[in-house]
C-alpha cells in the first residue's frame, strides 16, 4: 500500500450547467485521505457532498483544480483509463444500493471481480456474503432481497476485491435503525480489516462519529 | 485468454445473464424486425422457387430445346430444310379468329397443332383422350379441343358443330392442359386447338392473315442449343424469325417474376428502414432502463468497451431473434401461396429452401438493426457515470455525437451494407437501388418533418396556455410521437398512398377515359379484297365510314426495322424505353391522306397521291431513341422481304386515343402488292356495337371482332386484383409504420403515467388528459400522412404520365380518406393509450416515481 494520500484534493471545482446557467456545486476545495483513514463528510442537503465524492473517484470530472487518487492525477485520464484505475481498487457503497436487477446476490459480488478478469471470482464472491451473513441468498435477484440485505450485499460487492479506498454514499439512509446499524458495523469492520480508507457521506451524526474525521460542507465548501 | 477474447467473454457472460429474464419491452423490436425480414425472404423465396420451377420445365415451356418463330409467313423450303437438319421438327400456327353460333360469337386463341406435337411434354385431355384423335376429321368436319370452361362459355359439349371462322367444326375433346401454355403467353379469347390440316380446311392462314407460326426443334444429345441459336442467328440474319433457346422459354414470365420479386423486396427494405425506428425506440427503452446498471458497471470498473460488448451483444441476440423469425415465415412463404393459391397460379414450382435468399434477408435484418441500435448504444457507452446518475442527459443532442463517432461509422458502413446487399441480391439492380435510394429520401425527409414540426410545437406551446399549451408541449419535447411514430408511419402511408394513385389513375383510364376515346369495336383479319364490302354494310348499319373521328379503315401489317441508311441498327446504340421497336416485330399501316389527328413533329406528310420511292412516318420517340432523322433511309422486313423507305415526317402518337395509332405508317405504293389484311376501328353507342358486330359476323365471318368494351372490363377487373394484390403488399410497409407507433404508444402510456397523473391531482379531467394524448398524435401522424400523400404524387405522376402514358387523374378522395384514417386511428391510439396511463391510481404512480 502507498503512503501517499489515496485522495488529494488541490482546488477543486465543479460547476454543472442547468437551463437557467451555470450552478457552481464544489468550490475550491482542498483536501487529502491517507491510506486506511475513516473520513466522514457531514452537511445539510445539497452541500455538495455527494458530489465530492462523485469528483473523489473520477465519477464526475472536475471543472477546476487536481484530483489525485491513488496516486494519478484523473483529470489527465480518459473513461477508461478511470474505469481501470477504479477496478478492484475503490469501492461504492450507495444509499439506493444499485445492484444489478438481473444479476443474483452472487453474481453482483462476484461482477468487478469478473470486470477484473480474476478467475476464482465466484468463490471469492461467495465468501464475502458468507461473511455478510447472506450464504442462504447467494442465489436471490436483488428485487426478492429487503433493503438490509441489498445494503449488506452492495457492501460485500465494494469490498469483495480488497479495494484500497471505499465510497459509501448515505449506506443506512435508506435502512430502519436495526438495519442501518448491522451495515455501518460490517463497512467500518470490515475497512478496518482490509487497512481501506473511507470516505463517508452521511447526516447521520453517529454514524459520522465513528470516523476517524469528519468534515462539513456547505454550499460547496469545506467549513 | 487474451484480454479482448476475456472481455468478449465477460460480456457475454453478463448479457446472458441480463437476457435469462426474457424479452420483455423488446415485443415491437422482435415483430419490426420479423416484419421486414420475412417480406425480403419470402420475396427471395418466392422467385427462387418460381424462376427455379421454369427452368426446370423451361423445356416443356418451349416445346422444345430451340424454337424459330415467323409472323404473317411460313418458312421458305430452304428456311424449312435448315431448320429440319437441326432435330426432330413440330409446327404449331396460332392465330386470334371468331367462334361460336351467331348469337355468342366471340374471338379465340386458335392453335393449329401438327402430327408430331408435342415433342416434349404431355397434352392432358379429359378421359385420357389422345390429342391427336380429338382434333381427327369426322363426317368431313375437323375436330376441335377446348377447356370446359370454353365450352361452357359457349354452351357447348363433345360432338357439337359451331362456326370457327367461316366454317364448321366440331367439337372432339376437352382439353385439361397443354404442355406449352405457359410458353407461349395468355391472350383475349377461350383457347381451341385444331390440327393443321383442320386449319388448312378452315382457310385462316392464307396470305395477308395475322398469323405466328413456331417451328420447335428437339435437338439430338449432346448439341449445344445457345451455340446454335447464335449460329441460326447468324444464318437466318435478315429473314425476320425470332429465335428462342429453352433457357429463354418464358421471358415475359420470367420478367414478371423478377418484377414482383424486386417490388416485394423493395417493401421488405422500406419495412426494415420503417420498422427500423421501432429498433431504435426499443433499444433506446431498453438501455434507459438499463441506464443504472452501466452506471454502476463503469463505477465498479468496466470500460466502455465491456459496456459495448456486453449491451451490444444483447441487441444483437435479439435483432438475430427477430431476423430469424422473419426468415423461417418468408422461407415458409412459398409453401403457403402454393397451398392457397397453387391451382389458380399457372406457373411452376419448385419449393426447397433456398438459403441464399434467406441468408441475404437475415443479413439485411441484422444490418438495419444495427443500424439503428448504434447510434443508443454508442451514447449508452460514451455518458460518464455520474451523468448516468443524475439522468440529466439529452441523448440525441448534436453536441454528443463526436463523443459516439466510432458507432456513428459504424451505423455507416451497416447503412453501406444494406444497400450493397439489397442491390447485389436483386434481380433488378438499378430499380432496387433507385426504389431504396427513394425510400431513404423519403424517410429522411420525413425525420426532417418530424423535427420541423417538434420545433413549431415548442414555438406554439410558448404562445397558448392551458391543455392546448401541453398538447404543443408533449408534441415538441424529447419523447414526442412526431420523433418515432410520424416518420415510420409517414413511410408506410407514403408507399400505399403510391399504390392507391397510381391504381386510382389507371383505373380511371381504363373505366372512364378509355371508353370515350378508345374504339367501341375493332375488327381484324378484313380480307384486302372485301374491305369496300364491309365499308358497305357498315354504312347500312349507320356508320358514317368518311367520319373519322368515328371509322377508322386501313392494312395491318407487321414488320421489323433492322437497318438505318444501310447500316445493321445496334440495339444498345437505341435508347432502353424504345428498344421495343427494335427489339419486336411492330405493327404498321398503309396510309394516303394525312389523318386529322397525325400529330407531325418533323417532317412533312405526303401529298394524298403520292406514288413514288417509299416513304415512311414513325413515331417520334422512336425515331430519336434511335437517332433516324428525316430524309434517313430505313431497311424493313415485312412478309418475309426487305423494304427500304425514306423516313417523311415522324408523329406524336395518344395510345390512349381514337386513331391510327399505328408507330410506323407507309404512304400508298408499296406494301399493298402483298395484300395485306386490313383492321377497322368504330366508336359508337352500346346498342349500334351489338348490332354492328352481329352484322359484320354474319356477314364476314372470318373478320376477328374485338368488344373493347368486354375487354376493358376483363382488364378492369383483372387490375383491381393485381392492384388489390399490389396495395396488401404495400401495407406491408403501413404495418410496419403500425408497429412503431405501437411501440411509441406503449413507450407513451409508460412515460406519461406519471405526467398524467400529476395532471390529474392539479385538476385537469380524464376527458381532458385523454385529449392531450389523442391530439398529440393525431397531429404527428396528420403531418406525416400529408406529406406521405405529397412524396406519393411526386412519384405517382411520373409512373402514370411517363410509363403508362396515361392521363393525370388521381383520386385524391380516396387518398385523403386513407391519410384521415391514418390520423383517426393514431388519435385513438394516442386516446387508448393515455386510457392505459390513467389506469393506476394517481397516488400510487407519484409515489412510486417520487415526483
Amino acid at each position: 500500500m502507498s503512503s501517499s494520500p489515496v485522495i488529494a484534493f488541490d482546488k477543486v471545482c465543479l460547476t454543472l450547467t442547468a437551463i437557467t446557467g451555470p450552478v457552481p456545486i464544489l468550490r475550491s476545495l482542498d483536501l487529502s485521505v491517507e491510506p486506511g483513514e475513516h473520513l466522514a463528510i457531514v452537511g445539510p442537503s445539497g452541500s455538495g457532498k455527494t458530489s465530492l465524492i462523485s469528483v473523489a473517484a473520477g465519477l464526475e470530472r472536475a471543472t477546476s483544480g487536481t484530483v489525485n487518487l491513488l496516486g494519478r492525477d484523473i483529470g489527465t485520464l480518459n473513461e477508461d483509463a478511470l474505469a481501470r484505475l477504479r477496478r478492484g481498487r475503490v469501492g461504492f457503497v450507495f444509499q439506493s444500493f444499485h445492484l444489478l436487477p438481473n444479476m443474483t446476490a452472487l453474481e453482483n459480488v462476484a461482477a468487478p471481480l469478473e470486470i477484473m478478469h480474476q478467475k476464482d471470482a465466484m468463490a471469492v464472491a461467495q465468501g464475502a456474503l458468507e461473511q455478510m451473513g447472506l450464504a442462504d441468498r447467494l442465489s436471490h435477484y436483488p428485487a426478492q432481497l429487503s433493503g438490509g440485505e441489498k445494503q449488506r450485499v452492495a457492501v460485500a460487492r465494494a469490498l469483495a476485491p480488497r479495494p484500497e479506498v471505499i465510497f459509501a454514499d448515505e449506506p443506512t439512509g435508506n435502512l430502519d435503525s436495526q438495519a442501518g446499524a448491522m451495515v455501518a458495523d460490517l463497512i467500518f469492520d470490515k475497512c478496518a480489516a482490509l487497512g481501506a480508507a473511507l470516505v463517508l457521506v452521511t447526516h447521520d451524526a453517529e454514524l459520522a462519529g465513528r470516523a476517524s474525521r469528519i468534515i462539513t460542507m456547505q454550499d460547496g465548501r469545506i467549513v | 485468454m487474451s484480454a479482448p477474447l476475456a472481455d468478449l467473454s465477460l460480456a457475454l457472460r453478463f448479457a446472458r445473464r441480463e437476457l435469462r429474464h426474457g424479452v420483455r419491452g423488446f415485443v415491437i423490436f422482435l415483430s419490426c424486425l420479423a416484419l421486414g425480414v420475412a417480406a425480403i425472404a419470402a420475396a427471395g423465396s418466392l422467385g427462387e422457387t418460381f424462376s427455379r420451377g421454369i427452368a426446370l420445365q423451361s423445356r416443356i415451356l418451349l416445346g422444345g430445346d430451340i424454337a424459330f418463330t415467323l409472323n404473317q409467313r411460313r418458312a421458305s423450303p430452304d428456311e424449312l430444310a435448315w431448320i429440319r437438319d437441326q432435330g426432330a421438327i413440330s409446327t404449331v400456327i396460332g392465330l386470334r379468329t371468331m367462334a361460336g353460333p351467331p348469337e355468342r360469337r366471340r374471338l379465340v386463341q386458335l392453335r393449329a397443332l401438327d402430327d408430331t406435337y408435342p415433342l416434349v411434354g404431355q397434352v392432358e385431355m379429359q378421359s385420357a383422350q389422345d390429342v391427336h384423335e380429338a382434333l381427327a376429321f369426322k363426317s368431313g368436319l375437323p375436330g376441335i379441343a377446348m377447356t370446359k370452361d370454353g365450352l361452357a362459355d359457349f354452351s357447348l359439349k363433345i360432338g357439337d358443330v359451331f362456326n370457327l371462322g367461316a366454317k364448321r367444326v366440331y367439337v372432339g375433346g376437352v382439353l385439361l392442359s397443354e404442355p406449352d401454355r405457359l410458353g407461349v403467353g395468355g391472350g383475349l379469347g377461350q383457347r381451341v386447338l385444331i390440327s393443321d390440316k383442320g386449319l388448312t380446311a378452315l382457310g385462316l392462314a392464307g396470305p395477308g392473315a395475322l398469323y405466328r407460326i413456331t417451328y420447335r426443334v428437339v435437338l439430338p444429345p449432346g448439341t449445344d442449343p445457345v451455340a446454335l441459336v447464335k449460329t441460326a442467328r447468324a444464318h437466318f440474319e435478315e429473314a425476320g424469325f425470332t429465335i428462342t433457346d429453352r433457357d429463354n422459354a418464358a421471358n415475359g414470365i420470367t420478367g414478371l417474376i423478377g418484377f414482383l420479386e424486386t417490388f416485394l423486396a423493395v417493401v421488405g427494405l422500406a419495412a426494415l428502414v420503417a420498422g427500423g425506428l421501432g429498433v431504435a425506440q426499443a433499444v433506446s427503452a431498453f438501455l434507459d432502463q438499463r441506464r443504472s446498471t452501466i452506471a454502476t458497471l463503469k463505477a465498479l470498473g468496466a470500460d466502455q468497451n465491456l459496456i459495448r460488448l456486453t449491451y451490444g451483444v444483447q441487441i444483437m441476440v435479439l435483432a438475430f431473434a427477430g431476423s430469424f423469425i422473419g426468415m423461417v415465415l418468408g422461407a415458409l412463404a412459398p409453401f403457403a401461396v402454393i397451398a392457397i393459391a397453387g391451382d389458380r397460379l399457372p406457373l411452376p414450382a419448385a419449393l426447397a429452401l433456398y438459403p441464399v435468399p434467406l441468408l441475404v434477408a437475415l443479413g439485411e435484418g441484422l444490418l438495419a438493426a444495427a443500424f439503428f441500435a448504434l447510434p443508443a448504444l454508442g451514447h449508452a457507452r460514451a455518458t460518464p457515470p455520474a451523468a448516468l446518475y443524475r439522468g440529466a442527459v439529452e441523448r440525441a443532442g448534436f453536441a454528443s455525437l463526436k463523443l459516439i463517432r466510432p458507432e456513428l461509422l459504424a451505423a455507416l458502413f451497416c447503412a453501406l451494407g444494406f444497400v450493397v446487399l439489397a442491390v447485389l441480391s436483386s434481380p433488378a439492380k438499378i430499380v432496387t437501388l433507385f426504389l431504396l435510394l427513394g425510400a431513404l429520401l423519403a424517410f429522411l425527409l420525413f425525420i426532417a418533418l418530424s423535427r420541423v414540426l417538434m420545433w413549431l410545437a415548442r414555438k406554439a406551446a410558448r404562445r397558448s396556455h392551458g391543455l392546448t399549451r401541453m398538447v404543443f408541449a408533449s408534441l415538441g419535447g424529447p419523447g414526442s410521437a412526431a420523433r418515432t411514430a410520424g416518420p415510420a408511419l409517414g413511410l408506410g402511408f407514403t408507399l400505399l398512398s403510391l399504390v392507391i394513385l397510381v391504381q386510382s389513375n389507371l383505373v380511371h383510364q381504363i373505366g372512364e377515359i378509355a371508353p370515350k376515346t378508345s374504339p367501341s369495336l375493332v375488327l381484324t383479319q378484313i380480307p384486302a379484297a372485301k374491305t369496300q364490302e364491309l365499308d358497305a354494310l357498315l354504312r347500312q348499319n349507320g356508320v358514317d365510314t368518311n367520319d373519322d373521328t368515328h371509322y377508322l379503315r386501313g392494312a395491318f401489317l407487321t414488320g421489323r426495322i433492322h437497318a438505318l441508311n444501310g447500316k445493321k441498327i445496334d440495339r444498345d446504340d437505341v435508347k432502353q424505353s424504345e428498344r421495343w421497336a427494335i427489339d419486336n416485330e411492330i405493327i404498321m399501316s398503309i396510309v394516303a391522306g394525312e389523318p386529322n389527328n397525325a400529330k407531325i413533329v418533323k417532317g412533312q406528310w405526303w401529298a394524298e397521291d403520292y406514288s413514288g420511292p417509299a416513304l415512311i412516318s414513325l413515331e417520334d420517340d422512336v425515331a430519336n431513341g434511335a437517332g433516324i432523322n428525316i430524309g434517313d433511309t430505313l431497311t424493313i422486313r415485312v412478309l418475309g422481304r426487305d423494304v427500304k423507305a425514306r423516313l417523311a415526317n415522324t408523329r406524336t402518337i395518344d395510345w390512349g386515343g381514337f386513331g391510327a395509332n399505328f408507330a410506323l405508317v407507309f404512304a400508298p405504293g408499296t406494301l399493298e402488292v402483298a395484300q395485306p389484311s386490313h383492321i377497322a376501328i368504330l366508336r359508337t353507342d352500346k346498342d349500334n356495337e351489338e348490332r354492328i358486330a352481329r352484322a359484320v359476323g354474319d356477314a364476314f365471318p372470318t373478320i376477328s371482332i374485338l368488344r373493347v368494351r368486354e375487354t376493358l372490363e376483363a382488364v378492369s377487373a383483372l387490375f383491381a386484383d393485381v392492384s388489390l394484390a399490389i396495395s396488401a403488399i404495400a401495407g406491408i410497409v403501413a404495418l410496419s409504420g403500425a408497429l412503431v407507433l405501437l411501440g411509441a404508444l406503449a413507450a407513451a402510456a409508460q412515460r406519461r403515467q406519471s405526467e398524467l397523473a400529476l395532471l390529474k391531482t392539479l385538476g385537469v379531467t380524464r376527458m381532458g388528459a385523454l385529449g392531450m394524448m389523442a391530439a398529440e398524435f393525431f397531429l404527428a401522424a396528420f403531418t406525416a400522412s400529408f406529406l406521405a400523400l405529397g412524396l406519393a404524387a411526386l412519384a405517382a405522376w411520373p409512373i402514370v404520365v411517363k410509363s403508362f402514358e396515361a392521363k393525370w387523374a388521381p383520386d385524391w378522395g380516396a387518398a385523403l380518406l386513407v391519410i384521415g384514417f391514418a390520423a383517426a386511428l393514431a388519435g385513438l391510439g394516442g386516446w387508448l393509450a393515455g386510457r392505459a396511463a390513467l389506469l393506476a391510481s394517481p397516488a400510487r404512480v407519484l409515489r412510486e416515481n417520487q415526483l
